[in-house]
Formats: structure tokens, C-alpha cells, sequence
């Protein structure tokens, strides 16, 4: 699935969620920000499998980069969930995808500005 | 130099010539505001390309309204003769406008629809409002110049309050530094400006107090440009 970057929008997010390391990536990012080496760790594959991964949700903003706690602290970034809930409609005659956010205003505002530096 | 009089507008400064060091203050941060503010844009544009996230180009021109295109407005307008209150209605709906994308930058999205382009948000509906407001209430001559001036500054003080304590939460939260320093920019170019032309309009027509008209534009321009910096220190060594 990596090698088809021209795939509509709704396919991608679907087929992500129909991923295997993708939806592993979620799930443990979901309870706390982790860095792509902790995941590669976790699920016992390749750096380069989880960094695809990674971009590919990035992509879509199923996925952010947490904001840095302590600016010391990392070396690299961690990463987290990004939605609540994804929502597909059939609506005249084609498909929808909404995406629910759960991240929190100041986060937001954190995270984007932080993007400027 | 003579004390000047009114008009509070950069316009008589520069009439004397630009030998008075007042007038060469101003223009000094008029050039010092243009290349902040060009750096400014070329940052957030590279930070833009970077996310490519809408929001980030709404942050992006909500800190460019509020803080160096709300300078130069304010001060092209004084220097081609603006009077107090138009100077200060066009600076208002300026931030207003700014605060209002900042604010849905970081509110607008909360619920994204993607890949429709049908993503709306409804903060910026209000915009028309806000640039229309000012001149409405202008043309209906309903209140005095200072009623209209403390409305506008009540409204900056408020929005800008908001603004600068999410800001400073991020700080707080997340230990970023930039947001600090943001927050403490945003403070300088709302608040703090608000207040001080508030002091200076209200100490001059109460009590009678002698700030020359160059003078009080330099103090509000120079707190603004302290702001500014701030801002572009944020997002440098912070």
C-alpha cells in the first residue's frame, strides 16, 4: 500500500484503518505519545515499516506530533492519536470522511505555532 | 522642538522635517516594523509548507494582522494626516480580524471535514461582522469619539486577554517557551497598547495632562514594536 500515493482520500484513510501496523501504531499511541523506535520496539518490526506508517497517518492527520514536554528531555518526536471517531457517509452519490478531533485547543495552538519555529 | 498639537498624527511630525529625533523615532519603527514583519512572512510561510495544514496559514495571518499590519495601518494612517479616531478604528478592525483567525486556528477544526472540501468554520462568519461594526457605528455618529474608543479597546482587551492566556497556558502545559514569549507579545500589542492610549487619550482630556501628540503615538508605537520582537524572539532562540 505504500507505493500508491495517488489513492483517493476515503480509500487511504480506510485502508489505514485496515492496516495492521497502522492500527497498532493507533492503538498504542492512543494512551500515550511514543516515538517511532518505541513502536518499531513494541510490535518487533522494521524502523522503516513504522516511519511509513507514521507518514501515511500523518498525511491524513489521523496522527500529530506531541508537543514537546521537556525541550531537553527528546531526542526525537512522539507521536499520538489524533481523532476520536472517523465517520464514512454515502452522500450524493459518493463517499464521505469525517474526521472527529480530540486534541484540546491549547494543545492545538501549541502544537501549530511551535510548527513556525 | 516645539510641542506639537493636535492632531495625534505622524502627519505633523513629518511636516516639521525629518530633523526632529521624534519623527526619525517613528520612521526608525515604521522600517524596523516592515522588516520584522517581512521576516515574520517568510516564516510562517516555510513553517506552513512544512504542516500544510490550513490552520497553521490561519494562525499565520491572524499574528501578521495583529501585530506588523496593525502597526504599518496605524502608522500610514497617522502619517497621511489620519485623525485619532479613524487611526485607531482601522488598527481595531486590523486585530480584531487577527485575533479572530488566531482564534479559529485554534478552535475552527475541532470537527474537520476532509476530503469534501466542504470544511467551514463558523468563527469566520464573524469577520464581515467585525469590519463592518466600526464603520456602521462610525456613520450613525452615535457616541462621542471617546465612547467609540474605549468600545474599540474594551473589545481588543478582552479578545487579546484570551488569546495571550491560551497562549501562556501552552507555556505552562507543555513548558514551550515560544509560547511565552508569544503570549507576552500579544499582551505588548493588544492590552498593554490599549491601555496606555486609554491613559494618554482620557489623561489629556480629563486632567489635563501635556503629552505631546508625537509623543503618545511614539510610547503606543514602541510598546507595539516591543510586542513584535517578542514574537519574532519566540520563534528564533526561545
Amino acid at each position: 500500500m505504500s507505493e500508491d500515493r495517488e489513492e483517493h482520500p476515503v480509500s487511504g484513510v480506510i485502508s489505514l484503518l485496515d492496516d495492521i501496523y497502522a492500527t497498532k501504531i493507533l492503538l498504542e499511541t492512543s494512551s500515550e505519545p511514543l516515538s517511532p523506535l518505541e513502536l518499531a520496539d513494541r510490535f518487533d518490526v522494521t524502523a522503516p515499516t513504522v516511519y511509513d506508517r507514521i507518514e501515511r497517518l500523518r498525511e491524513y492527520e489521523l496522527l500529530q506530533v506531541e508537543p514537546k514536554l521537556h525541550p531537553k528531555g527528546h531526542h526525537y518526536r512522539r507521536y499520538r492519536v489524533n481523532f476520536e471517531q472517523v465517520k464514512v457517509k454515502l452522500e450524493n452519490g459518493g463517499f464521505k470522511i469525517e474526521v472527529s478531533r480530540t486534541e484540546a485547543p491549547v494543545e492545538r495552538f501549541t502544537r501549530l505555532y511551535e510548527g513556525f519555529q | 522642538m516645539s510641542t506639537l498639537e493636535l492632531p495625534w498624527g505622524l502627519g505633523e511630525i513629518t511636516a516639521e522635517g525629518g530633523s526632529t529625533p521624534i519623527a526619525l523615532a517613528a520612521l526608525g519603527t515604521i522600517l524596523v516594523t516592515a522588516i520584522v514583519g517581512s521576516w515574520l512572512v517568510l516564516r510562517f510561510y516555510r513553517g506552513y509548507r512544512q504542516t500544510g495544514e490550513r490552520a497553521s496559514l490561519l494562525l499565520a495571518g491572524g499574528i501578521l494582522l495583529v501585530a506588523p499590519v496593525q502597526m504599518l495601518v496605524r502608522a500610514g494612517l497617522a502619517t497621511f494626516g489620519g485623525s485619532l479616531l479613524t487611526t485607531h478604528a482601522a488598527a481595531f478592525v486590523t486585530q480584531t480580524v487577527g485575533l479572530g483567525l488566531i482564534l479559529s486556528a485554534i478552535y475552527g477544526s475541532t470537527k474537520a471535514v476532509q476530503y469534501e472540501s466542504r470544511q467551514t468554520s463558523g468563527y469566520l462568519g464573524v469577520i464581515p461582522l467585525l469590519i463592518l461594526l466600526p464603520g456602521g457605528i462610525l456613520n450613525s455618529g452615535i457616541g462621542s469619539d471617546s465612547v467609540l474608543i474605549v468600545f474599540f479597546d474594551a473589545v481588543i482587551v478582552i479578545a487579546g486577554i484570551f488569546v495571550a492566556l491560551q497562549a501562556f497556558r501552552g507555556y505552562r502545559y507543555y513548558g514551550s517557551m515560544p509560547m511565552l514569549y508569544l503570549s507576552i507579545g500579544i499582551v505588548l500589542l493588544t492590552v498593554v497598547s490599549a491601555v496606555i492610549s486609554n491613559l494618554l487619550w482620557f489623561g489629556t482630556l480629563w486632567f489635563g495632562i501635556n503629552v505631546p501628540a508625537a509623543g503618545a503615538i511614539l510610547i503606543i508605537m514602541i510598546t507595539d514594536l516591543l510586542g513584535l520582537l517578542s514574537i519574532s524572539y519566540s520563534l528564533t532562540r526561545a
